[in-house]
């Protein structure tokens, strides 16, 4: 566990040194502000704001995680040299990286807000669903990585799988769901939703 | 500390990298392992890092098998051909991670190696401002400064200045009189054979000779170990080697 926590905190390092992270979250800032700024309630500047969270979110986190990969191929090989288990080399980096995001997004979106003194439950919400798809775009942004080699068929793979997950599977479950409209039974649709459930989970208590 | 490489095999797809080698990687001496490329050699040395999983046959270290093993790369120290080190930490930050994951202190020598290679000042420069030969140097300092058993080193003067160079032939023959086992992949041919006591050739996946450097010239009826490497290259194409080694002769007489 301290090897794994060692690790953990140098790839934290390598990852927070990374300057455009910060650009990433100025610019949740500056479109959290915008949408905050121009009135309305809460309920509706979450909705505005989850609709480019889904799209937003899952296309950083897989295409960062992806390069980073790439990028640390080296290091990766002089980790996999030392006397360590190698779950804790990956887990230790899918951590790293899926954090150091994650706390640029709700440290960038909730800012203006908090200031504003309008962080309330919906926004929460929203937080912890950016904070989810994050966590699950870099696992499988890593995991493309794993499968290429070649590093510009993984970050076209990973930008199908963004666009499948993002659209068109959301697309598909939609479409079904309205040509079963009338069938009794749609427990069949549920096999299609474990993707979209944080999106649907979040639009509901929204 | 002795490797053992029994019967291994390798296959990537359908193409079989490691056809069954066995040989031996003996403590007290340089052992040069040498071919063509693409002959396995790299495939040889992941193999024994445990950073490839052969397909059969089994490695040894220390007598131990390695499968499914991660503590003995402890008495390993590796150096690669291009290091890569992440961009945004400092070479200081590399040192001193090393140092936590393995819960050992750096050894003794870790600063002599610092100042050996004149890295003083490049402790606290991040890696993305270092050049190549630089973090060549880098890579030198991390695979011996904890002193390991084993040292595999990849194509190590590649991108090193002279003085560099020097100093890490001192350094390999050094850990061999301390009865360190040496595993050194070079195509510089004055460097082998200045450092080499033992010489594996691999070709096509095979050792087509494990043997020292006398008997390596004393088989191939050559004097000059260039010439008998390139004839053992070209074995199978006997008339082509003979070729180059008459030219290389002409070019050298005029």
């Amino acid at each position: 566990m301290t090897q794994f926590l060692t690790l953990l905190k140098y790839e934290l390092m390598n990852v927070l040194r990374g300057k455009w992270l910060f650009l990433y979250a100025l610019m949740f800032s500056g479109i959290a502000y915008s949408i905050g700024h121009l009135g309305g309630d809460t309920m509706k500047a979450a909705l505005s704001l989850m609709n480019l969270v889904i799209l937003v979110t899952p296309i950083v986190s897989i295409l960062y995680a992806s390069i980073y990969w790439y990028n640390a191929d080296g290091f990766t090989t002089l980790l996999l040299t030392q006397p360590l288990r190698r779950w804790g080399i990956f887990v230790s980096r899918w951590i790293a990286i899926a954090l150091t995001l994650s706390l640029c997004f709700v440290a960038g979106t909730a800012l203006p807000f908090f200031i504003q003194q309008t962080l309330t439950g919906p926004l929460v919400t929203l937080l912890l669903l950016g904070t989810a798809l994050t966590f699950a775009f870099t696992s499988i942004g890593l995991l493309i990585s794993v499968l290429f080699n070649d590093r510009m068929k993984g970050i076209g793979a990973a930008f199908l799988l963004w666009f499948y997950f993002s659209i068109v599977h959301d697309g598909l479950v939609f479409s079904q769901w309205s040509f079963f409209a009338n069938t009794p039974s749609k427990t069949h649709l549920w096999s299609l939703l474990p993707p979209t459930l944080s999106t649907w989970f979040a639009s509901c208590s929204l | 500390m002795k490797i053992e490489i029994q019967n291994l095999r390798k296959k990537f797809g359908s193409r079989e990298v490691l056809k069954g080698l066995s040989l031996n990687i003996e403590p007290g001496a340089v052992s040069g392992l040498v071919g063509p490329n693409a002959c396995g050699k790299t495939t040889l040395i992941k193999c024994i890092l445990g950073l490839t999983i052969p397909t059969s046959g089994e490695i040894l270290v220390g007598g131990k098998s390695i499968h499914r093993e991660w503590d003995y790369r402890r008495k390993i120290g590796y150096m690669p051909q291009n290091p890569n080190f992440p961009p945004n930490l400092t070479f200081i930050d590399l040192l001193e991670m090393l140092e936590d994951l393995r819960n050992e202190d750096r050894s003794k020598s870790c600063e002599e190696l610092v100042d050996i290679f004149g890295l003083r000042e490049c402790l606290d420069k991040p890696f993305s401002t270092m050049s190549g030969g630089t973090k060549q140097k880098c890579a030198a300092v991390a695979a011996f400064m904890f002193d390991p058993d084993i040292l595999i080193l990849d194509e190590p003067s590649v991108g090193l200045d002279p003085v560099a160079a020097l100093k890490l032939k001192e350094l390999v023959l050094q850990s061999v009189n301390k009865g360190k086992s040496v595993l050194l992949v070079s195509h510089i041919m004055t460097e082998v054979e200045q450092l080499v006591q033992r010489m594996v050739f691999l070709l096509e996946g095979e050792a087509a000779f494990s043997g020292n450097v006398d008997q390596l010239r004393e088989q191939t009826g050559e004097d000059k170990l260039e010439n008998a490497i390139v004839k053992m290259m070209l074995s199978r194409k006997p008339e082509r080697a003979f070729e180059i080694i008459g030219h290389h002769q002409r070019m050298g007489s005029q």
